[in-house]
This record gives structure tokens, C-alpha cells and sequence, in this order.
């Protein structure tokens, strides 16, 4: 179900007022317990099972524990309103005298030609802000949406497409709605190089950055721009939220970001590590001058260039209100492709230059760094774990003392997970298995990811959901692999368990792995079966136009 | 999808069976054996001893000492013998052991090649009736006890001519052949405990000592994990009423 702006800014909003909830406090300290009374279990040595399968059972929780330590570090820490007594008079202050505090509420009965022209102040002085629409062949009536909103937002700026897809048809919409184009000679850099190419041709005190998708409150400025009355900030970012839930890609993922979001990123403010995401995000001009530019050596620009920004000495906001809204992967294809350029930015910040060693930075942003960077190790955990059961249906191979109860390992095991669970069901609202499914199945990519991080091999980076036809089974290869892999494994594990009439976890937790990557096999199915259809559809009636490839964007 | 990539998704399939009828192929080699959970070597022992009682006099060997056959061990000093042979109720021929002519001492000699297990009754010690002096370890007698933890089709797939094959602490192996099966209570299951006599091993060598510890391996019949497949199968081709 498509969702409003209002119901997702509704829904962000009750995240944000459970989360400074004292039981939140309770939950987390006996997730923490739970997590130390599971470690202590693992290490006893009367419950070591076999050398091998023990070993990678411990490497595997141990990541997975110290992960879940620091994001329960990470939440805890956080749930602290970012704005404090500056913002708010600079907020009363922003639109000049005559309008005062009610000032939003006076724009709101404006007309947008009025509101979006009225001039914003910080610091007394006047400010000029620049909107930023980045695009690289995307759809265009969803530039067109993308641009009208941001051109409607209120306080006085200006607004620009950054067309790296160099198309004439989007230049001709830019004109006839009255917004600036601007097209560079040579597309390098990626998204980086156009923003930098489009700073060097602009002027604005700030800029805001919208991905072509991503649909913009009229508020956006009003809520951010006063935070800037700390001269040492380099930016506000405000989440990515998404309206399209309409299949399981796209539902497991936005349950993915809306919990990225609401406890661990709101949580980073009081670490000041909060790191931007590339788009939603009202940056400094003078900021991002200082450290030369986008950082633009990278796919994940955003992420280095905010940590290049904290070791400058910048500081960085997040603020959880839905400003915008966009549009998450809604193939696997797209999905795919997402989580291997995030996946391969944190390791490339992972391997090269390793935030926990980064002298200029503080503790708190190192460590908060170092957790984001090293999150998607998390592939690597669940590979080991996914090879134990059939170590032991084809080995005989044990991780735990095959004489302990399996009900003693799983009250153990579930003190950790369990209150993850119900801090999801009382933070979130709920829990999707599909994003637990979704995560897991995503391994091959994360593995991948860091391959390509180590050889430094570059991916083709295309805009999320643009890209016509392409079989899901292409992106989905290795995972048909593992599910045929698992279910073989099965059926031999259950002519063993009939032979020896021994039924043992290994079996049960096997045959619900390959429930798991059935479930997405089957999705990816569907899915190319659906876009066949459609792309037979779209044949018919219109000419297919090909997203074009410019030199040096993609390699 | 093109046809190379087409290609490659089935060949990678393909693959990953190949790994899979690989490993089943492990698995049913791991499961048609099975392995001891305790196994240590054991001999038959021959007691050595005496009606009469009497002080031991002379003991020519000590605990582990290698014996051959006919050779005395030790001579008892009897009193109610030597009564007996002077006063002529007994003759020294008609007696089951040597009785030495000069001193009456009783001459107790080993049956059989082997090795002294245990001396009860050192030199200086009174033997009193029917005591056993020594015990000895016969040449040939060596055999395995091996504790195994079966499955009931496991058990199910094991006899007397069964193969087992044992591997010693210094990592050689021995052959033996199953003379009995048994089973035993053991904690909350039951064990399997198989003796099997060694076929070419030599009880003075002193790598096959009594209680040493060894790796038992049993061969197991022909059945296996994936039986009640093939059952399933051979049902299916079966015509009705047969």
C-alpha cells in the first residue's frame, strides 16, 4: 500500500516519541544482558561442540553481539531533541520580523509563487539557498513531480536539475516550468562531480540535495535551515522515507531504512557522527568548499564526504521529521544493485582508511564510524551460519556438545533476540519477517561488496528503479544456488534423520533457511514473470527509449 | 537473460549438485562405519597356583617379564607337601606340577609362551590353599574389548563377521575378528561392546600391551541413510499384490 506523506511523517513521529520512552531504557538493558548471558554460554567450555563448527559459530555471534551492542549503545545515547533554545528563536527569526513565530502558518495560506520567494534569514543576515535535483536518466515526469515540489518549497531559493543522463527532453521540461538546468560537458565523478560541477556555477549560502524521486515538503528549508545558526555546522540531514510498499522487495526494504532511520541514525546525534545519505540533506556551502568539494573519488560520496566534513572539525545533524519522500528499490534488480554500492562504500571507507584510527575524529565518531563501516560484515555471519547445519547433516560436525539440551541453547539464545523483537514491536510498531528474510538472503552482495571494496573494482551505478528490463535471475544467481544448495541438504538430511530416526536441529534449522531462500526465489520469479509482461506491454504501445550511457559515469 | 548467462546459471546448478552428490557421498562413507567410543586391548590370562599351601621360596620373574613355556616361575616351600612325600602318601609323579627332587619345592612353570600379568604372592609371602600365585598373558590370546554407541538400523547392520579394524596409539593398524556382541547399559543409552581377537599381534610386544587404548572401526552392512529411499522407490515398481 502506497503511504501519504502525512501518515509516514505520523508514523516517524510516534517512532520518535516511543523511543524516549524509560521502558525503551528497560528493553535494551536486558537485550544487553541477554546478549552477555549468550556469549558466556557460547565460551563454556563444556558446550563446545566440534573444533570446526564451533569456531565459526563464535566468529559469527561475536559479530553479531557487538554489532547489536553498538546500535543498542547507539539508541540509548540518543533519543535526545536535537533542537535546542538557538534553533527555535533562529527558526522564530527566519523569515524576517513581519512574519515572527506564526510564520509557517502564514506561508501555508500563501500563494507558492509568495511563499517560495519570501527570503530566510540566519544570523540577521540575509541567506541564499540553492535546491539541487541530481538525475541521471530517470523517468521524467518524476523529475517533473520532483522539481515542481522543490521549487514550491517555502523561503527564498533557487532550483536546479543537475541532468547527468544530457537529455534534451528533461532541458525542454526544465524550461517550461520555470527551473535552471544544468548540463556539464564531461560526466565524471558520478553524483559528486555533477554537484561540484553544478557549486562551481552557483553561488547559494546552502544547498539542498534531492535525488530525482525524492518529493520535498514545502517546510524542508523552514526545518532545517535554522540549525545552521551554529556556525560550525556542515549539515542537516533528514531521513529517507519511502511511499511505495507495494511488493516484497519494496516493503521488506523501507522497514529496512525506517529502522536505520529512527533508532541508529537519530541516535548518532549525540555522538555528532549523524552522516548524510546523499540526498534529503541541507548542506553548508562554505563547509564543503573547505574540504574541496563532493568528495568524488567514491561512488558513496556522501558518506565520506560527512567524514571528511567531522574530521574538519564540522558538526552534523539528523533530524527524524519526513521532509521527503522517495522511492525505495522495487525489483531485486534495483534492490540488488543499492546494497552493493552502500555495502561496498562502507568497505571502502573500511579498508582505506579505517574510522577507528582516524586521529582528527573524537572517540564517539570514531566508534559510531566504525560501526556503520564494518555493519555489512554482517553477509560474512550469515554465510557461516547458514554452513553449520549442513556440517552437521554431512559431518556429523556439532557447534554445540551434542549432549546439551537443544531447549537450554534456545533460552539462551533468546534472551538477545527476543528483546530485539520487542523493542521492534514497541519502538517500530511492529516486526516484518520479510525484512529478516531480505537481510539474510542478501549475503552474496554484501560478500561481493567487499571483494570489490579489496580490488577496488568499480560497479555501474544506474538510478534506483529506472533501468527497464533485466531478469531478476541475473542478480539473483548465487541465491539460486544456496536454495538449491539447502534444499538438496535437506532432503539428505531427512532420509538421515528417517534412517537413524534422530531428528536433530540442524535439520529443522536448515530446512528453514531453505524455506527462506525458496520464499525469495520464488519472489525473484514472479517478479521477472511480472516485468516480461510489462516490458511486452510497454513495447507495444510506445517506442522503448534506452537510458542513455555517458562516457566516464559508468565503467 | 542471454545464452551465456543462461548457460552459466544452469552450469552453476549443476555445480553446486555435483558438491552436494559429493558430500552424500562423504556422509554415506562416514555412516558405514562406526567408530568405538572406548576401546582397549584385553589378553586371556591363565592363573598359576597350588593345593598346597607353602612359603614362596624362589620367584624367578617380575610383573610384565616375558615367559616361555615350561619355564619356572617360582618354587613354594610346602610343609603338608613335603610331609606327605616323605611319609609317602603322595609320589612326586603323581602330582599336576614338578616338585623339585633335591628340596621337595614345588615348581610352578608357565603352560604357555606369554607375559606376567600379576604376581599375588611375591618371594617371603605365605600362599595359603588353592591361592593363585601369579597370572599370565598367553601368546595369541590378545583381543579388543570396543564400546560403540549404535543406532538401532545400525545395530541392525552389524554380525560376527563383521570387519574391524583398530588403530593403535602409534597410528598402525590391526585386523581382528569378531568372536562376540554384547550389549551393555551405559548412562541413559545402551552400548554395543564388541570383542574381536587380533589376528597378527604379539602380546610380549610391548605396543600390545594389556589396556592399551585403541580406535576401533567397525564395517557396517550394506544398508544406509538413504535406504528408506530406495525401499520407497523399489515399492513404487512393484505391481500390486507381490
Amino acid at each position: 500500500m502506497p503511504k501519504s506523506t502525512d501518515e509516514l511523517q505520523n508514523s516517524a513521529n510516534r517512532i520518535e516519541k516511543q523511543l524516549t520512552s524509560p521502558t525503551v531504557t528497560l528493553i535494551l538493558t536486558i537485550a544487553t544482558f541477554g546478549a552477555f548471558i549468550y556469549l558466556n554460554y557460547l565460551l563454556q567450555p563444556a558446550y563446545r561442540g566440534d573444533p570446526l563448527p564451533y569456531t565459526l559459530a563464535l566468529l559469527a555471534e561475536f559479530f553479531i553481539i557487538t554489532q547489536g551492542l553498538l546500535s543498542f549503545w547507539t539508541i540509548l545515547s540518543g533519543r535526545v531533541n536535537p533542537r535546542n533554545y538557538e534553533y527555535h528563536s533562529a527558526q522564530a527569526k527566519l523569515y524576517d520580523a513581519p512574519l515572527g513565530k506564526s510564520a509557517i502558518h502564514v506561508l501555508k495560506k500563501q500563494d507558492a509563487e509568495v511563499a517560495s520567494t519570501v527570503p530566510m534569514y540566519v544570523h540577521h543576515n540575509p541567506i541564499s539557498v540553492d535546491v539541487f535535483i541530481p538525475v541521471y536518466g530517470e523517468p521524467i515526469d518524476e523529475i517533473r513531480n520532483t522539481a515542481k515540489a522543490a521549487k514550491n518549497i517555502y523561503g527564498l531559493h533557487e532550483t536546479y536539475i543537475l541532468d547527468d543522463g544530457a537529455s534534451d527532453e528533461v532541458e525542454a521540461m526544465a524550461k517550461k516550468i520555470d527551473v535552471n538546468y544544468i548540463r556539464r560537458p564531461v560526466h565524471e565523478n558520478a553524483k559528486a562531480g555533477n554537484i561540484n560541477y553544478a557549486l562551481a556555477n552557483t553561488s547559494g549560502d546552502f544547498f539542498l540535495i534531492l535525488d530525482a524521486d525524492f518529493v520535498a515538503d514545502p517546510t524542508i528549508l523552514y526545518e532545517t535551515i535554522p540549525f545552521f545558526e551554529n556556525d560550525k555546522l556542515a549539515f542537516v540531514q533528514t531521513p529517507q522515507f519511502y511511499d511505495n510498499q507495494t511488493n516484497f522487495v519494496s516493503t521488506a526494504a523501507n522497514f529496512m531504512q525506517n529502522v536505520f532511520y529512527s533508532l541508529i541514525q537519530s541516535g548518532k546525534n549525540r555522538f555528532n557522527a549523524a552522516f548524510c545519505v546523499g540526498t534529503n540533506v541541507v548542506f553548508r556551502r562554505s563547509a564543503v568548499m573547505s574540504i574541496g568539494g563532493m568528495h568524488a573519488q567514491s561512488k558513496s560520496e556522501d558518506i565520506w564526504t560527512s567524514l571528511r566534513l567531522h574530521e574538519r572539525g564540522f558538526d552534523s545533524i539528523y533530524i527524524p521529521n519526513v521532509l521527503s519522500v522517495g522511492k525505495t528499490p522495487e525489483t531485486l534488480m534495483a534492490y540488488s544493485k543499492q546494497q552493493l554500492r552502500w555495502a561496498t562504500g562502507s568497505f571502502e571507507i573500511f579498508l582505506r582508511s579505517n574510522p577507528l584510527f582516524m586521529r582528527k575524529l573524537t572517540v564517539d565518531q570514531r566508534l559510531q564510524y566504525f560501526a556503520t563501516t564494518s555493519y555489512y560484515f554482517v553477509g560474512f555471519s550469515v554465510l557461516l551460519l547458514l554452513l553449520l547445519p549442513p556440517l552437521q547433516i554431512f559431518f556429523n560436525l556439532s557447534p554445540i556438545a551434542t549432549t546439551i539440551p537443544i531447549w537450554q541453547w534456545g533460552l539462551m539464545y533468546s534472551g538477545f533476540y527476543v528483546s530485539q523483537l520487542v523493542l521492534a514491536f514497541y519502538t517500530m510498531g511492529g516486526f516484518k519477517f520479510k525484512t529478516l528474510m531480505l537481510s539474510n538472503v542478501s549475503f552474496p552482495i554484501y560478500i561481493k561488496a567487499f571483494f570489490n571494496a579489496l580490488t577496488r573494482r568499480d560497479q555501474a551505478w544506474h538510478a534506483t528503479n529506472t533501468v527497464s528490463y533485466d531478469s531478476p535471475f541475473n542478480y539473483v544467481r548465487i541465491q539460486v544456488y544456496v536454495f538449491v544448495f539447502l534444499l538438496l541438504t535437506t532432503i539428505v538430511g531427512l532420509l538421515k534423520a528417517l534412517y537413524t530416526s534422530q531428528l536433530s536441529i540442524s535439520l529443522i534449522w536448515n530446512a528453514l533457511n531453505t524455506f527462506v531462500f525458496g520464499y525469495f526465489v520464488v519472489m525473484a520469479y514472479s517478479e521477472g514473470r511480472y516485468l516480461k509482461k510489462q516490458r511486452k506491454q510497454t513495447k507495444k504501445t510506445t517506442k522503448f527509449k534506452k537510458v542513455p550511457i555517458q562516457e566516464g559515469v559508468t565503467s | 537473460m542471454t545464452f551465456g548467462s543462461r548457460f552459466r546459471f544452469i552450469f552453476g546448478i549443476i555445480f553446486v549438485i555435483a558438491i552436494v552428490a559429493a558430500l552424500a557421498f562423504y556422509l554415506t562413507g562416514i555412516m558405514s562405519v562406526a567408530k568405538s567410543t572406548k576401546a582397549e586391548l584385553d589378553a586371556a590370562s591363565i592363573s598359576i597356583g597350588t593345593d598346597y599351601p607353602g612359603l614362596v621360596v624362589k620367584q624367578n620373574v617380575e610383573e610384565g617379564d616375558k615367559v616361555t613355556k615350561g619355564q619356572v616361575l617360582f618354587e613354594i616351600q610346602s610343609a603338608p607337601l613335603n610331609e606327605a612325600l616323605t611319609s609317602g602318601t603322595v609320589s612326586a609323579s603323581s602330582l599336576p606340577f614338578t616338585v623339585s627332587r633335591t628340596t621337595n619345592y614345588i615348581q610352578l612353570v608357565a603352560s604357555d609362551d606369554g607375559v606376567v600379568d600379576k604376581i599375588n604372592y611375591r618371594a617371603g609371602s605365605y600362599v595359603p590353599v588353592g591361592g593363585i600365585v601369579a597370572t599370565v598373558y598367553t601368546v595369541n590370546s590378545l583381543y579388543v574389548t570396543a564400546n560403540f554407541r549404535l543406532s538401532p538400523p545400525d545395530y541392525a547392520r552389524i554380525d560376527k563377521s563383521s570387519k574391524i579394524s583398530l588403530r593403535m596409539p602409534d597410528n598402525t593398524t590391526q585386523d581382528a575378528t569378531i568372536f562376540s556382541i554384547s550389549l551393555v547399559r551405559n548412562g541413559d543409552g545402551v552400548d554395543t561392546v564388541v570383542k574381536a581377537r587380533l589376528k597378527n599381534a604379539d602380546i610380549t610386544d610391548f605396543r600390545f600391551s594389556v589396556g592399551t587404548p585403541v580406535e576401533a572401526t567397525m564395517q557396517l552392512g550394506k544398508t544406509t541413510w538413504y535406504q528408506g529411499l530406495i525401499t520407497y522407490i523399489e515399492q513404487l515398481f512393484k505391481p500390486l499384490g507381490q
